[in-house]
Formats: C-alpha cells, structure tokens, sequence
C-alpha cells in the first residue's frame, strides 16, 4: 500500500508570497466516488458487466458511466467554478458514503461565501522513491467578514458530462477563520512510494 | 485513529497440475509506480500539454489524452495479450518508482519459457460501510511442458482507443516455481476504507 493523498491548508494576504500552514493531514479520506470512478476507469471495456456504473453526483443523483463518459476525471476548475478543491462549514463527521460536503460555502462576495480561484497544478516531480503532484486552489474573502472553513473537499467531474463527484473529503480538526481580505489554499498532493 | 486507505492487496496462487490451488502470497501490493501518478495528473489537469507518460515500450513522446485506462481484457484480440492487464516477469530487481516494465517479462504461449495469458477480468464490487473492495485477476497455464519461475507481477494499463500500454504496477514476489501443466493465479484487490 504506497499510495495516499495529502492535503495542506495555507493562509495568508492577497498578493503576497508568505502564508502559513494552517492545516495538514498526510492521509486525507477517499470516499465512495473516488472507488467509483477508479473502477469505471480500470474496467472501461467491460463496463457492461456493471450495467454500467452509477456514481451518486454531489446533488444526490445517480449518473450512469458508461465506456463513453470515463474520458477522463478531471478537477481542473476555472475561477468560480465548483470543480477541484471545495470548502464548507459543515461538521459532521466523514462517512465512506459522504456524496458531497456537509455545508458548502459558495462561490461570491456576499456574506459568508469565498471567491474560487481557478484551479491550478504542480507538475509531477519525484524524490527519492515519491513520485508525487498537487492540485491547488485559493481562496480569498472579499465578504467584509470573517468566513469559517471546517471542511475541506475535492469535486471531479467526468469529461465530457458537467456532473460534479467528491471523491475526497476531510472535517478538520481546528476551524479555520478566513478574515476578510485574506486568502485560503487549498493543496492536495497525490502521492506514491515504491 | 486508523488512517484512511487507498491499496491493493495482491494473492497469488500456485495451481498444481492436478488442479489443487495453494495460497503462496498475501500481502499488500507494494508499488503503484510513476505513470499511475502521470496519468492522474493529465486526467485531474485535463490536458497531455507539455507533459508526455512513458510506456512500457520506453517511448514518451506524442502522448493521447489518458482516455479510460482499461486493465481488463476487452473481447477479441486482447483477451490473451501480454501488453495489458496482470502481467507476470522472471526480474528480480527491486522496485523503483520510476519503473515503467516488468524487468523481464513472461510472453503469452505455449512454446518454452512462456505462459499461456487466460483473460483478465474484473470482479464484483463489494462496499461495506466503511471498506469498497473491487477485485481483477488472472490466471496463466504453463503448458510450456517446463517449470517456470515467476518473480515479478504487474499490471500494464491500456490507453482506451489505441495500443499504447502503461505500466502501474509492479512487485516483487518471487521466486515462485510454477509447475509444468500446471499455472499460477495472480489477484489485484482494490481497496478503499476509512
């Protein structure tokens, strides 16, 4: 077993460079969708003997995957989009079957809700016998008031359909306040080690 | 607390020529390898721009889109084929991440030193509530009319809608004599659990 998906969380002011880590977790939880999708994808030829794969969407539909929608899984979001890492308020402890985040904070500038920025990636580098990459996402508060994240997610979708899976979700251990003005980053890694 | 788990375990029996099955490994796989992680990230990123996965022939250049990446055997033509799904080696080199082959690898056939590939296939998926398992498998008959020696197993993925082949996995688990007119039977089981 050499294969985890770590996620950082990072804070800090718009523009700047320095942030601090806020958040880490080496082993963040997979759920059901990621199995889903793993499978979809692995037996792709012979999806018929599934007739064919439902994965529940994040708005509790079932989505059949069929040969023709495992292209490919994506979570390249474009700022304002609810594709690659999300975050939420919610508190309920994490479940295998967790379809979307408990409470997701939306996109925007009104009160309680974050700007999506546009999903960006680290490309593959290997240390030592890690071979690793990073989807990042940032997040800034333009609200006027401080907006708290206590759960973190990451949304992929099936190219070509515009359905949205979690496939990774996490309620942290400690709160994090984002305060107006500041800026939250979102990292995950997905990592191997032989 | 357990930490969350993305794995495959990995059993391999050793059929005698009477058709008697002996467990002779158990344990867990202990390498996904450097493509896995490439192929996610030009899945995730959604894009082969700028970044090329190299295949088990060693090219890397003019890489496709990651299409679904089947491991099981597709009807007709690739049902016994060496160049996807669980393949078997006789190298012994330890694993290194940036592996992209079996060291030496086991042909199909019937002739001296090979082993006749049966289909890859994909079991059931089988979800608890806090552990989804989904197996894939096969089985090789030596009918070469010699012992033969498997020390390495893997898994070479095929890229959906052409013949490029990735390797995602290799372990070392050898020596394992498999006895003339008898075979050996390898399972991949995926695992996801909280």
């Amino acid at each position: 077993m050499n294969l985890n998906f770590e996620v950082r969380c990072y804070l800090g002011d718009q523009g700047k460079k320095r942030r601090r880590l806020v958040y880490k977790k080496r082993y963040d939880p997979p759920v059901k969708a990621l199995f889903q999708a793993l499978i979809a994808c692995w037996t792709a030829n012979n999806l018929s003997a599934y007739n064919p794969v439902t994965i529940k969407d994040i708005t509790n539909t079932g989505r059949s995957i069929t040969f023709y929608t495992t292209t490919r899984w994506k979570c390249n979001g474009a700022a304002g989009d609810n594709l690659g890492p999300v975050v939420g308020s919610g508190t309920t402890a994490v479940t295998i079957d967790d379809y979307k985040l408990d409470t997701q904070i939306t996109h925007g500038t009104g009160s309680g809700q974050l700007s999506f920025g546009a999903v960006s990636f680290n490309a593959p580098q290997t240390s030592g016998q890690t071979r690793s990459f990073e989807v990042v996402r940032q997040f800034t508060n333009g609200s006027g008031g401080t907006v708290t994240v206590r759960e973190i997610g990451l949304h992929m979708n099936n190219e070509p359909s515009s359905y949205f899976y979690l496939c990774l979700r996490d309620v942290l251990a400690s709160a994090i306040d984002v305060e107006d003005t500041k800026v939250l980053t979102v990292t995950y890694k997905i990592q191997a080690t032989a | 607390m357990k930490k969350p788990t993305v794995g495959l375990r990995l059993q391999i029996w050793v059929i005698k020529p009477n058709g008697k099955k002996r467990l002779v490994r158990n344990r867990w796989s202990r390498s996904f390898v450097q493509q896995w992680i490439d192929i996610w990230y030009s899945h995730f990123r959604n894009s082969v721009s700028g970044f090329t996965v190299k295949r088990t022939s060693g090219a890397t250049a003019g890489n496709y889109y990651p299409h679904a990446i089947d491991t099981t055997s597709p009807v007709g033509v690739y049902e016994n084929s060496d160049s996807m799904g669980i393949v078997v080696g006789s190298g012994l080199a330890p694993v290194d991440i940036s592996d992209y082959k079996l060291q030496t690898q086991i042909l199909h056939g019937s002739t001296s030193g090979k082993l006749f590939h049966c289909k890859c296939m994909a079991g059931i998926a089988v979800e608890e509530s806090t552990r989804k398992m989904f197996d894939f498998n096969r089985t090789f008959m030596n009918v070469s009319g010699y012992d033969i020696s498997v020390s390495e197993v893997g898994v070479y993925a095929r890229e959906t809608n052409s013949t490029y082949y990735y390797c995602f996995i290799r372990d070392v688990v050898g020596p394992i004599v498999v006895p003339s007119m008898g075979g050996i039977a390898v399972n991949y089981g995926f695992e996801l659990s909280l």
